[in-house]
């Protein structure tokens, strides 16, 4: 008898036990995977879709009616400032070619590694439907509550191919201005580049540098309007041009090669100086400075995007321009 | 005293556990879904969540953030982006459960100068109202400021994070917004923001589905389901050791027997309580006087009705012998079947060649009896019980329990009688056990008496094969005069003599049903 009382009380025991056990349970704490020690990617593909779709959308309601006012939602820096001169000129002439024509669908993407601010996405987008050749767009957000907006933009350069990059959703390692590791530091390379624009084949950074289509226009247009002038003014015209490297404009990737994908935003600064005479301009000059004449001066200022290929230290080749665009945002002259 | 209340006790048992097995997976059984809530602190109109927290129980995660009166935008992105963006306002952190209903949450300071917050504001392309002018004395103002003073807390008010390019998904809505998140490789952050005339922090909440199981269901129902059967094992036991002749009477009297039935029927209610085996001429007569006395019109009081019901749905946790062995052959059967516990009190085990210590008395007729009836029984092993199986009202219940069948016949296949089948089981055991009854038995019209409108009781008992053994058992007229009279009853003929005490003994368990 005792055994089973034994038993009722070892089943009644149970029984509680049973209730209890089923009380007793932990509060789960949070297990966040461990912070990588490379950042991931700021914007996913598809992220980068919604921005391109933004900054399309930006573009396509200021197009409409060649009005700036919309395009500092998607737009800032050089490409904002293009632009803005784009739709002065192209309202003024009634002529929608004079704007740059910048597709949002993407080719390549290169996606920053990056937890901090300001971060950079490149994008190599589709052909346009002029057929001109691919834009490199730079998209930057400055802040964690700006929107990415474009910062610039480039036309690929013929005969150049970009540096193979990370994919997208591995991200690319956003460098500092001053990063070791290649031919030349980013500032660096847009510092010599500047000089040899001023300074043409004598500058002793010339070597550093393949031949670019870009340097030969700059070259090209220079000449052409130094003969222009000659031929009109004789000896009272002058013209000069200086390249100043955009500051803090310089975004740049580490490529697959350990290279550098440098961006850079540089001003160059056309200054045309009579002694006598006149100069009559035309045309989409004409809309930017306001007035067809001048008599004194005239200062063109051009807002220019460059991106550079840039390869690592020790490498035998040379830096090369992959794409670059040269808009004129300014003129002014009496 | 207790043995006698140890049976109950274990049923009790049995039914709670069981009860409770129940209960556990569905009454009890866990909520399908954790939530557990933020409510607002006074800072600011931002809650972000920490990494991790979003799948701090499941990968699924509904988030819901809600403030009355308020447009509610809620984004979800990389927790370096959220806290970034969160970090120029004071805001809401919440760091994990303080419990499975409460979000444990900590409130930050805006970390980031309030102009530069104010000014990127500013440079959205939808800015809010509010945040277009900012008092540049916020500046320096921590989180005490922000909650103190009303301009300062306007003035960390953050503006609407939608128009950011940074989130991964974000749904918004007045008073509410409600988005659900799969965990996904990384760290992922959500944002609430409440943008309103005076914007709080929004109530976030976090539902996560819950995968629940009923880990007690399975053991409860087998530990509980065998504290029942123990129970019921001990309880028929029981009812077969532990009879006192008060409450046979007591139950007696409550046995009415149905108008139709008869007379007949009556006298033999009372003859099965009696040993059908050796009446004496008292009993005979005092057989007589019942059947005069029987009502006539009765029906079965409710007590014995639900006496009856109880105990052959108890009978379902028998095995099939018995259930099938109407009273009073039930009672050895009962005896003879495999109990889970050795019992204290004696089981004397229906073997003809060996019976039980108190079996002892008559081996005779019954030994003949049972010798006698091998031979016809043994042809048709399995199907020589199978036609009486209907009369049991649970036969439906034979099928859950198959190997209880299998085991009944196998006694019988060890003995030196070659017999098998129930039949012959029966008549055997009703001869061996028999002599192990008390007369007056009182199991006989408590384990049967069915309800006599019983859909059961109509069942002839013709297939059942005669047993010329049988005859062993009565040689009486008045045995051979009731199962007439019980037969006439049902509208099946008359007997001829050979087959009287046969169907005499299966009238018996008619009756004793």
């Amino acid at each position: 008898m005792s055994i089973r009382r034994r038993l009722t009380s070892a089943a009644i025991v149970g029984i509680v036990g049973l209730l209890l056990a089923s009380c007793a349970a932990g509060l789960p704490l949070a297990h966040p995977d461990p912070a990588p020690a490379v950042p991931p990617p700021a914007l996913d593909a598809k992220q980068v879709s919604t921005v391109l779709a933004g900054l399309g959308a930006v573009l396509k309601v200021a197009d409409a009616t060649n009005d700036p006012a919309p395009l500092a939602a998607r737009l800032s820096g050089p490409a904002l400032a293009s632009r803005t001169a784009e739709y002065l000129v192209s309202a003024k002439l009634a002529d929608p070619s004079v704007r740059t024509e910048l597709p949002v669908g993407s080719q390549t993407v290169i996606a920053p590694d990056t937890n901090t601010w300001p971060r950079a996405v490149v994008v190599v987008t589709e052909q346009p439907q002029n057929l001109q050749s691919p834009r490199v767009l730079t998209l930057v957000q400055d802040d964690p509550r700006s929107p990415y907006r474009l910062w610039g933009w480039a036309r690929l350069l013929p005969d150049t191919k970009m540096p193979r990059t990370a994919a997208p959703a591995a991200g690319s390692k956003p460098l500092p201005p001053d990063a070791p590791g290649l031919v030349l530091t980013p500032e660096e390379v847009v510092a010599q580049y500047a000089d040899m624009l001023a300074k043409g084949d004598v500058s002793t950074f010339a070597p550093s540098f393949a031949p670019d289509v870009f340097h030969k226009q700059i070259e090209t247009t220079l000449a052409a309007t130094k003969t222009g002038l000659t031929q009109g003014l004789g000896t009272a015209a002058s013209v000069t041009e200086t390249y100043q490297p955009g500051p803090g404009e310089l975004y740049s990737f580490s490529t697959l090669d350990g290279g550098a994908l440098v961006i850079a935003g540089m001003t160059t600064t056309t200054s045309l100086t009579l002694s006598g005479g006149k100069i009559e301009f035309q045309n989409d000059v004409a809309a930017l400075l306001g007035t067809t004449t001048v008599s004194s001066s005239a200062v063109f200022v051009w807002s220019d995007v460059l991106v550079f290929s840039v390869p690592p230290k020790g490498s035998s080749e040379l830096i090369q321009v992959l794409a670059a665009e040269h808009v004129r945002t300014a003129i002014t002259g009496s | 005293m207790l043995k006698r209340f140890l049976p109950a006790v274990f049923v009790l048992l049995g039914l709670l556990v069981v009860g409770l097995g129940i209960a556990s997976a569905t009454l009890w059984k866990p909520s399908p879904t954790v939530r557990a809530v933020a409510t607002p602190v006074d800072a600011g109109n931002v809650v972000i969540t920490a990494p991790g927290v979003l799948d701090l129980v499941a990968s699924e995660v509904t988030v819901r953030a809600s403030a009355p009166g308020s447009r509610v935008v809620l984004v979800i992105g990389r927790d370096s982006d959220v806290a970034a963006w969160a970090a120029a306002s004071p805001h809401v952190l919440v760091t994990g459960l303080s419990s499975w209903t409460r979000l444990a949450t900590d409130s930050a300071p805006a970390s980031v100068p309030q102009a530069s917050a104010s000014a990127s504001a500013a440079d959205t392309a939808s800015p809010t109202p509010s945040t277009a002018p900012t008092p540049s004395t916020a500046a320096d103002g921590g989180a005490s400021a922000a909650a103190t003073a009303g301009s300062a807390t306007s003035a960390g008010v953050a503006p609407d994070p939608s128009s950011s390019d940074m989130w991964l998904v974000q749904s918004d809505g007045k008073d509410a917004a409600t988005l659900t998140w799969a965990s996904r490789p990384g760290r992922w952050s959500a944002l609430a923001v409440s943008l309103g005339t005076s914007p709080t922090a929004p109530e976030l909440e976090l539902s996560w589905p819950h995968s629940v199981t009923t880990p007690w269901l399975a053991p409860a129902m087998g530990v509980g389901g065998a504290l029942l059967l123990l129970g019921l094992g001990l309880l028929a036991l029981m009812r077969v050791q532990t009879r006192s002749p008060a409450l046979v009477e007591a139950w007696r009297s409550g046995v009415r027997i149905p108008a139709w039935i008869g007379a007949d029927s009556a006298a033999a209610v009372t003859a099965a309580a009696a040993p059908s085996g050796g009446l004496t001429r008292r009993e005979m007569r005092e057989r007589e006087r019942a059947r005069e006395e029987a009502p006539t019109v009765a029906s079965p009081g409710p007590f014995a009705r639900l006496r009856a019901s109880l105990v052959t749905w108890a009978l379902r946790f028998l095995p099939p012998a018995a259930e099938r062995v109407a009273v009073p052959t039930a009672t050895p059967a009962t005896r003879s079947m495999p109990m889970p516990m050795p019992m204290p009190m004696p089981m004397p085990m229906p073997m003809p060649t060996s019976p039980g210590p108190a079996t002892a008395p008559t081996p005779g007729p019954a030994a003949a009896g049972w010798s006698r009836t091998a031979p016809p029984v043994k042809q048709s092993p399995p199907t020589g019980w199978s036609p009486t199986a209907p009369q049991v009202q649970q036969s439906a219940s034979h099928s859950e329990q198959p190997g209880s069948h299998a085991q009944q016949p196998a006694p019988q296949g060890e003995n030196s009688t070659p017999i098998s089948g129930r039949r012959a089981a029966q008549s055997g055991l009703h001869a061996a056990g028999r002599p192990a009854m008390p007369a007056p038995s009182p199991t006989a019209p408590r384990w049967g008496a069915p309800p006599p409108d019983s859909p059961a009781i109509p069942l002839p008992p013709a297939p059942v094969a005669p047993a010329p053994g049988a005859a062993a058992h009565d040689p009486q007229a008045a045995g051979s005069t009731r199962a007439d009279a019980w037969r006439r009853a049902w509208g099946f003929p008359g007997i001829a003599d050979g087959t009287d005490n046969a169907t005499e003994d299966v009238t018996d368990k008619e009756e004793g049903r």
